[in-house]
């Protein structure tokens, strides 16, 4: 199996990132800063009917957003989030931080922690749940979207007449998205995206990385159903993602498709899929009535997030107070591909209903 | 095959939301005035310089870098000046621009609640652009002219 780490030996990495800070810097002597800081947050209803029945009033993720300018060409932005952690315990995570500067028109290069752009739900949404068009993440995020990465892009925006885009990064993989270990593992993200209109994003990307320990992948920002990898082996990872992102004045459309392969020197090749489906239709300009329906299904070979089937149905309705405020409601119904009872992963079904209001300010 | 993916992806949009693209407002029908602070340039094309009020550019020709400035709720011409820019209403403006600052893709813009408050602004801020009405008092050198 082929291991692509320690790509960046201190020797090449320190130089280029005390350069990039003296730059940004020394820049930033001759004019003035100017800083700019938001607050997002939700707090969140749940309801779930299955074998067993519970409901919850939880305060969801809290985070601090800034957004700062040294001068015309370096930028900064910052979010860091503060989740429940259970016993009145409350964890702190840096979630984008990141220097970037803008070295010619539209085009630029950027430094730090960010999310990944692998589809347009994590090049956009990030973690305010004010965007987000429904309650949950698709559940692929919970799974195998490697939400962060650590390390250096570059980046171009509304090229051309077709506001054409690019994203060309290589940083940590999925066992090191923050900022211990560092390195260790290497992954590499192209993307591409097309906006025909100002409400039309298509997008394709490729991702690959190898770990070491497959167990230390981090990627877990689903809808609550992720399970711990057991696995401790090396593993390659291929992604291959695909999104169709329309939010005009009337209907919303948004489709994540997403699909891997990885292999183990265990078990050899395993294909694995999944793709999100949302429908909004827009009434009175801050209602929205809304569907979805989400399926993910990874091989029995899979030793990344393990056999794995499911599916889930989404109706639900949202109403935007203003553009800081919003309230969700909705009912999902979970089940798997398979209800033969063949699969020994089957998990059962079950509906859930949930509340949410998110907030920015 | 690029074309016809082009063909099929132009069909789908007119299917989705036909209507709107067919009810576009022109500045240029307008009794409106582009205003701009060492941009680089006096003369520009409608579809060009509204793109750079929808934050698609980061730096005027001149390489400064660019300053949206808009009218804000108290404006008591922001839902018209939100059409003429955008085709949406000032709540979809909002809610544009809030999102394209959180994906850190753009400095967020500067909301005024007159004409007079825009012009000051643009006067004192190199890089800076405004649409106010024909009928305020704007010096010359910060008029932007449409040509088309």
């Amino acid at each position: 199996m082929k291991q692509n780490k320690n790509i960046f030996g201190n020797q090449i990495v320190k130089p280029i990132i005390w350069s990039f800070f003296l730059l940004v810097f020394s820049n930033s002597l001759h004019s003035q800063m100017s800083a700019r800081l938001n607050a997002y947050g939700h707090i969140n209803f749940e309801s779930v009917f299955s074998d067993t029945t519970y409901s919850n009033f939880s305060l969801g993720e809290q985070e601090l957003f800034i957004n700062a300018k040294f001068n015309d060409n370096f930028s900064f932005l910052g979010e860091i989030t503060l989740n429940y952690a259970g016993h009145g315990n409350y964890r702190l995570n840096i979630e984008r931080l990141r220097l970037k500067y803008n070295y010619y028109k539209n085009h630029s290069l950027i430094m730090g922690k960010f999310h990944t752009p692998v589809n347009y739900w994590n090049d956009v949404y990030y973690h305010a749940r004010l965007f987000f068009p429904t309650i949950d993440r698709p559940l692929m995020f919970s799974k195998w979207i490697p939400v962060h990465t650590f390390g250096m892009r570059l980046q171009g925006q509304n090229i051309g007449k077709n506001n054409f885009g690019y994203d060309l990064l290589i940083g940590s993989g999925m066992g090191s998205e923050d900022i211990h270990n560092v390195f260790k593992e290497t992954s590499i993200t192209a993307a591409v995206h097309w906006k025909p209109t100002d409400e039309m994003r298509f997008g394709f990307s490729g991702y690959l990385t190898s770990m070491d320990d497959a167990s230390m992948a981090a990627h877990s920002h689903g809808g609550g159903e992720h399970e711990m990898n057991m696995y401790s082996g090396p593993l390659d990872f291929q992604m291959l993602n695909a999104s169709i992102a329309y939010f005009g004045e009337k209907w919303e459309i948004l489709n994540e498709f997403s699909f891997n392969r990885t292999k183990t020197d265990t078990l050899g090749v395993s294909n694995n899929i999944s793709n999100y489906t949302y429908v909004g239709r827009r009434f009175l300009e801050k209602n929205v009535a809304f569907t979805g329906f989400d399926v993910l299904y990874s091989g029995e070979n899979d030793l990344h997030t393990y056999p794995y089937d499911r599916m889930k149905f989404i109706l639900g309705y949202k109403y935007e107070y203003s553009e800081r405020l919003n309230v969700k409601a909705q009912i999902e119904y979970y089940t798997n591909i398979y209800d033969d009872h063949t699969h020994d992963h089957s998990i059962g079904s079950k509906y859930e209903f949930k509340i949410q209001m998110s907030y920015g300010l | 095959m690029v074309y016809r993916l082009r063909y099929t992806l132009i069909i789908l949009l007119f299917l989705v939301n036909g209507y709107d693209l067919n009810s576009q407002i022109t500045l240029n029908d307008f009794s409106i005035v582009v205003i701009g602070n060492n941009t680089g340039t006096k003369k520009m094309s409608e579809t060009t310089i509204k793109q750079y009020f929808k934050g698609k550019y980061n730096k005027w020709p001149n390489k400064k870098r660019v300053i949206v400035a808009l009218a804000s709720s108290k404006h008591p011409k922001v839902e018209w000046y939100s059409n003429l820019l955008f085709n949406k209403s000032f709540f979809a403006v909002k809610k544009y621009w809030y999102s394209l600052v959180f994906q850190g893709r753009n400095d967020a813009p500067y909301f005024f609640a007159s004409d007079q408050e825009l012009i000051e602004f643009v006067k004192l801020n190199p890089g800076a652009i405004a649409i106010v009405e024909k009928s305020s008092k704007v010096p010359e050198h910060l008029k932007i002219k449409l040509n088309e």
